[in-house]
């Protein structure tokens, strides 16, 4: 499957059968989730209304943790079996990571003001997913600090996959050290612990946040392609054109 | 205009969770935006490099594609 979908030109295909039903779902999973989340589900009964933000907070902490693991999975495969695909797609995803992580950051310090009393304490799960944060803006520092595009790409995914051990510590932070940040609720074993009044906006929230993703992603891989056949064009012209074949520079 | 005051005051909390969603819906907002014009701008500057390359290969074309993005070329 993986092999599959590595070559680009299938990958655009199948990406733009499966767009529009991207956008469906994202307008349907966040119009939904909203109208759950601010009108049909409940107040805590000790949070009161502080709790909506947890229907854009939770999914975009788990967007901000998925999209920085599939970037450490392309990269792997890009460095293990030199799918240039791999590149691109870590490329297009990590500005969107980026904004899921900058989303739960926010969210987190307006909550966290309501329920500690504090905008910000240095615990172990705000400060990994700070960490989070600043690997994405390394990621893509590191991607776009070398004349030569592959250089960069290659040294991005080496932080990409070295990065990922942050991932684990993020997810088990709340366990393993004392943190003012609440176990998890949903994603334990023994099933949720949350009431299904507010498992179900959360539950849209995060589908519609992920659909949504994929849909830039689409658009966004397509942008990078279209960027790597610009490259190659100019490339071609700056050496002359002395024997070259267009159509196969233009392959990525 | 009651019920709008209760929505927007939300038991006291109405100053956090508004400006929360407005983050979120600006972020998102952002995504799609800066997504689209990333886009365009390649599909663009490579509409101008194609066309350049097929008036230059064309019997008595001059224009060297180089030339044909202005220095609009987007990063690879």
């Amino acid at each position: 499957m993986i092999h599959f979908l590595a070559n680009p030109a299938r990958f655009m295909r199948i990406g733009a059968r499966v767009l529009p039903w991207c956008w469906a779902v994202a307008a349907l999973g966040m119009g939904a989730g909203l109208w759950f989340a601010l009108v049909s589900s409940p107040a805590d009964y000790q949070q009161g209304d502080s709790v909506r933000i947890m229907y854009i907070h939770v999914p975009s902490a788990w967007m901000a943790l998925a999209v920085y693991s599939l970037i450490a999975l392309v990269s792997a495969m890009a460095l293990v079996w030199k799918h240039p695909l791999g590149y691109l797609i870590g490329r297009a995803a990590a500005p969107l990571g980026t904004g899921f992580t900058v989303i739960c950051l926010v969210t987190g310090a307006l909550w966290g003001q309501t329920s500690w009393g504090t905008w910000w304490v240095w615990d172990a799960r705000l400060t990994s997913v700070l960490i989070l944060f600043f690997l994405y803006l390394g990621y893509m520092a590191l991607a776009s600090a070398f004349d030569d595009p592959d250089r960069g790409n290659r040294a991005a995914a080496l932080l990409a996959i070295v990065g990922f051990v942050n991932i684990p510590i993020i997810k088990f932070s709340v366990d393993w050290w004392s943190t003012l940040h609440q176990p998890a609720s949903v994603l334990r074993s023994g099933g949720p612990a949350i009431h299904p009044s507010m498992l179900t906006p959360l539950v849209l929230m995060a589908v519609g946040f992920a659909a949504y993703f994929l849909a830039l992603l689409v658009l966004r891989v397509r942008a990078e392609i279209a960027g790597r056949k610009v490259a190659a064009l100019m490339m071609a012209s700056a050496m002359g054109g002395a024997g070259s074949n267009p159509a196969r520079r233009e392959r990525i | 205009m009651d019920t709008i005051g209760n929505a927007l005051y939300l038991g006291g909390y109405g100053i956090y969770v508004w400006p929360a969603f407005a983050t979120a819906a600006a972020v998102l907002c952002w995504m799609a935006v800066s997504t689209v014009a990333r886009l365009r701008g390649a599909e663009r500057s490579l509409d101008r490099l194609r066309r350049a390359r097929a008036k230059a290969a064309a019997p008595g074309g001059e224009a060297a594609p180089a030339e044909a993005l202005n220095g609009q070329g987007t990063d690879p």
